[in-house]
């Protein structure tokens, strides 16, 4: 390692070895007047992109479907039907359960929780207002060993609701990368890329992990 | 709203003409292959206690709102690094955005074999981005000094410089 020309390979095997120990599934893209979700699968190799593809055309198609269900249906009849949306309301409180034992199975595509866009996670119930406990469960939303970090996010210029963000605590996912989690629905957001914040409205938000391994939708209603 | 995943199809000229003359179906097939190429360029500069995920994602949306911009299909993949570069050496940026979106922990690097390796990632975590950068485009990517340079926005004489510069603090750093 004394000379420059015997340092130069060694630099690009030690990218090379950091580029191979990150693995990204997907990214988050904000145009100008919306949010697009681009899954990538760059670093996998041989199977796993036909796994990957397969998968994501499903989470794909089932959210085209639930897009054109809303369309039709207007964005009024989307919410408080759920009686497990109406269940969950409760009082306030300022601190998220946090629960060490892994949830059920993967994501569920129940209709009380909240349409699951990318990875395994659950969102229960996916509408309410706040202070509405709300319960995600999930499983492989981060890097192994690492905490799973959420966010409740309105993005500016993609929401109708309040352009804000709230993390809840990070969570430690269990030894198969399952974790659970409920927090409230807060009536205040905190702001979102320097931008926005303030009371939180009605309107359509997102769930989700940081990086962005799992991701889900959760309308926030008047009652 | 989910476009599906990054393909092996090809970012066509006809696509990109597509995509800036307002074809959003044609602009997010582009985007998702620009992802795919820039995935490991992100990947390399933020290295694994970064977050390459939010500098893509940046990138990106500079692209999609920028497209029109882009001279040729052929010059798409070079401006699109550029945009990534810059993004990545962009201190108002770094004070802002990453304090939202930032990483609690990161899994640490492959572990290396031997020191001298172990050292060499930790002499290269601390190297100012604009150095990293020139390593990452110039010994990584395969990139000429002419090409770095016009990436970086700096002549090539004083890429060749800084590389010059970068290498020795480095072998100073790793000298026992």
């Amino acid at each position: 390692m004394n000379t420059q020309h015997d340092l130069q390979p060694q630099i690009r095997r030690a990218i090379d070895d950091e580029v191979a120990s990150v693995r990204l599934k997907s990214v988050e893209i904000v145009p100008p007047t919306r949010t697009t979700t681009v899954a990538t699968a760059g670093l996998m190799p041989g199977f796993a992109w036909v796994v990957a593809v397969v998968v994501v055309a499903a989470i794909v198609g089932a959210i085209w479907r639930q897009d054109a269900g809303q369309r039709v249906a207007g964005p009024s009849t989307t919410v408080d039907s759920s009686p497990a949306a109406s269940a969950s309301v409760g009082a306030v409180t300022s601190t998220p359960t946090i629960s060490s034992a892994p949830g059920p199975s993967g994501a569920s595509a129940s209709p009380a929780c909240g349409a699951v866009e990318v990875g395994e996670i659950s969102v229960c119930p996916g509408a309410g207002p706040v202070g509405t406990r709300v319960r995600i469960e999930g499983r492989n939303c981060a890097d192994p060993g690492a905490y799973v970090q959420l966010v409740l996010v309105g993005n500016p210029g993609e929401t109708d609701g309040t352009a804000g963000s709230y993390s809840p605590p990070t969570v430690v996912p269990d030894a198969t990368g399952r974790f659970a989690l409920e927090f409230t629905v807060p009536a205040v957001l905190d702001t979102v890329h320097g931008e926005g914040g303030g009371p939180t409205r009605p309107g359509t938000y997102r769930i989700i992990s940081k990086p962005l391994y799992c991701g889900a939708k959760f309308s926030v209603t008047r009652t | 709203m989910v476009i599906g995943v990054a393909t092996r199809a090809a970012v066509t000229p006809d696509l990109v003409e597509r995509a800036q003359n307002g074809d959003t179906v044609a602009l997010e097939k582009v985007i998702e292959g620009l992802a795919r190429d820039l995935l490991p360029l992100a990947t390399a500069l933020e290295g694994p206690v970064g977050s390459p995920d939010v500098l893509l994602g940046d990138a990106l949306s500079r692209v999609y709102e920028r497209i029109h911009q882009v001279r040729s299909s052929a010059a798409l993949l070079g401006w699109a690094r550029k945009i990534l570069v810059r993004l990545y050496l962009d201190e108002k940026r770094r004070g802002t955005r990453h304090q939202i979106v930032r990483l609690e922990t990161v899994s640490a690097p492959a572990p290396a074999a031997d020191l001298g390796a172990i050292d060499l990632h930790q002499a290269l975590g601390r190297l100012p981005r604009e150095r990293r950068s020139l390593l990452v485009l110039h010994y990584w990517l395969g990139l000429t000094l002419a090409e770095t340079g016009t990436t970086l926005g700096i002549r090539e004489g004083t890429v060749k410089s800084r590389l010059h510069e970068t290498l020795r603090s480095l072998r100073g750093e790793l000298r026992p």
